[in-house]
């Protein structure tokens, strides 16, 4: 509708900022629930085709 | 015809331009109706269609209000019809719908007394109607689109589109509009030549709700995008958006340098994400950050629209977010770098993805 991609492109991008900014404090932690959330809407979105296909 | 003053006239007439619209036409003139709209104001102009269009529209608001033309295009259809049915001399302003919309719930009664001299043109807001998972994807980005950013956009005298679904011209206004361009959107075209010459505000009116139907699958999908994209990157290059001292031209600037920013530091976050233990931290915290961002925008989506289906898509969004990025950046290619699609022919896109709408009711209830 608005005729460039922009609001919905890079999420936030201040997460990241401050992230650099501070120490890195449980970052395995914090890696490891990164990649099981990649990896839960990953399951979810190929359900989610599976079930409308249906 | 005798002249009759500006205040004589009636306030609006409505035209629905349509090609091949058989499965669609009679709900979008029925909402109309039930919308508010007497049946004798609205006109329909059927770009010679092959199917019964012409037909199922004169059945409901007369054949003296429907026109067959040869094949014209959408803006070039509306064009003869405004002509034919001599609207500047009958009526204070003119809508213009997609044959494909729905109009909600007193959409003309929340929109006609909002439609004075103060403004050239009007829209109202636009949602999508309930279907599968580009729906859904749509709703929310509808929902981001007007709920936030058109706001901002009417605050700042700013709007950037009037859209198809819901687009409001004074009739003096609309008579200066080049029409005839060989825009592929001839919305974005003509919200351009708004602002470029100065003929006046566009009033956003959020009260006047109409629906829209949206690609049934991710193939039309990627047709209507990249229709969209090439169409906006043709409007930036033609009224030369970005070099004149305008607010326009300074909001459609940071759209663009938005997108810009956005494109670089997802990418400098993916390469600081294999080079360090630190990098790795922060790219994790931005994947994080990002989906519980737009998960927050997807509930106040399903909660302004009533729509909680839109919520099991959710992953899929990401898909969409995607494909959008690569085809806005595939068009700049096209349009600005390699300057193709200098002479397009305006057409109708929405061949093959019309699908049949039940009821007005169901639509405004269940939306």
């Amino acid at each position: 509708m608005e005729r460039t991609p922009a609001p919905l492109v890079g999420g936030m991008g201040g997460g990241a900022v401050v992230a650099a900014t501070l120490p890195a404090t449980g970052s395995s932690f914090v890696v490891t629930l990164a990649a099981a959330a990649i990896v839960g809407l990953i399951v979810w979105g190929i359900f989610y085709v599976k079930q409308t296909q249906r | 015809m005798s002249k009759v003053s500006s205040r004589q006239r009636p306030k609006l007439a409505l035209i629905i331009p349509a090609h091949n619209e058989r499965v669609v036409i009679g709900s979008t003139i029925q909402s109309a109706i039930a919308a508010g709209m007497p049946k004798e104001h609205i006109y329909v102009v059927d770009d010679a269609s092959t199917d019964s269009t012409a037909k199922i529209a004169a059945k409901i608001i007369g054949q003296a209000n429907v026109l067959r033309v040869g094949r014209s295009g959408k803006a070039g259809a509306v064009r003869k019809a405004f002509d034919c049915f001599s609207i500047a001399e009958r009526y204070q302003w003119v809508h213009v719908a997609d044959a494909d919309g729905v109009f909600g719930e007193g959409y003309f009664a929340a929109l006609i007394p909002r439609l004075t001299r103060k403004y050239a043109a009007a829209t109202g807001h636009v949602q999508s109607l309930p279907g599968g998972w580009i729906s859904q994807f749509r709703t929310y980005e509808y929902t981001i689109g007007l709920e936030i950013m058109r706001r901002i956009q009417a605050w700042l005298g700013v709007i950037t589109v009037i859209p198809g679904p819901t687009s409001c011209f004074r009739t003096d206004i609309f008579q200066k509009i080049d029409f005839s361009d060989t825009s592929l959107t001839e919305d974005f075209d003509a919200t351009l030549q708004v602002h470029r010459r100065n003929l006046g505000k566009i009033a956003y009116i959020p009260e006047a709700k109409a629906y829209t139907q949206d690609p049934k699958d991710f193939h039309d999908f990627k047709v209507q995008v990249a229709r969209w994209y090439r169409g906006f990157f043709q409007g930036v290059k033609k009224y030369g958006i970005g070099f004149k001292p305008r607010k326009i031209d300074g909001y459609i600037a940071y759209m663009f340098g938005e997108t810009i920013l956005m494109t670089i530091e997802l990418l400098a976050v993916m390469i600081l994400a294999f080079v360090s233990q630190r990098g790795l931290y922060i790219a994790s915290v931005y994947v994080l950050a990002d989906i519980a961002f737009q998960m927050g925008w997807t509930v106040f989506a399903a909660y302004i629209n009533k729509r909680w289906d839109i919520l099991k898509a959710f992953p899929l969004f990401y898909v969409l977010r995607f494909t959008n990025l690569y085809i806005f950046y595939k068009s700049f290619v096209e349009v600005i770098v390699l300057k193709k699609f200098t002479d397009t022919k305006p057409g109708w896109d929405t061949r093959g993805r019309r699908y049949r709408i039940q009821t007005q009711v169901a639509v405004t209830k269940g939306a």
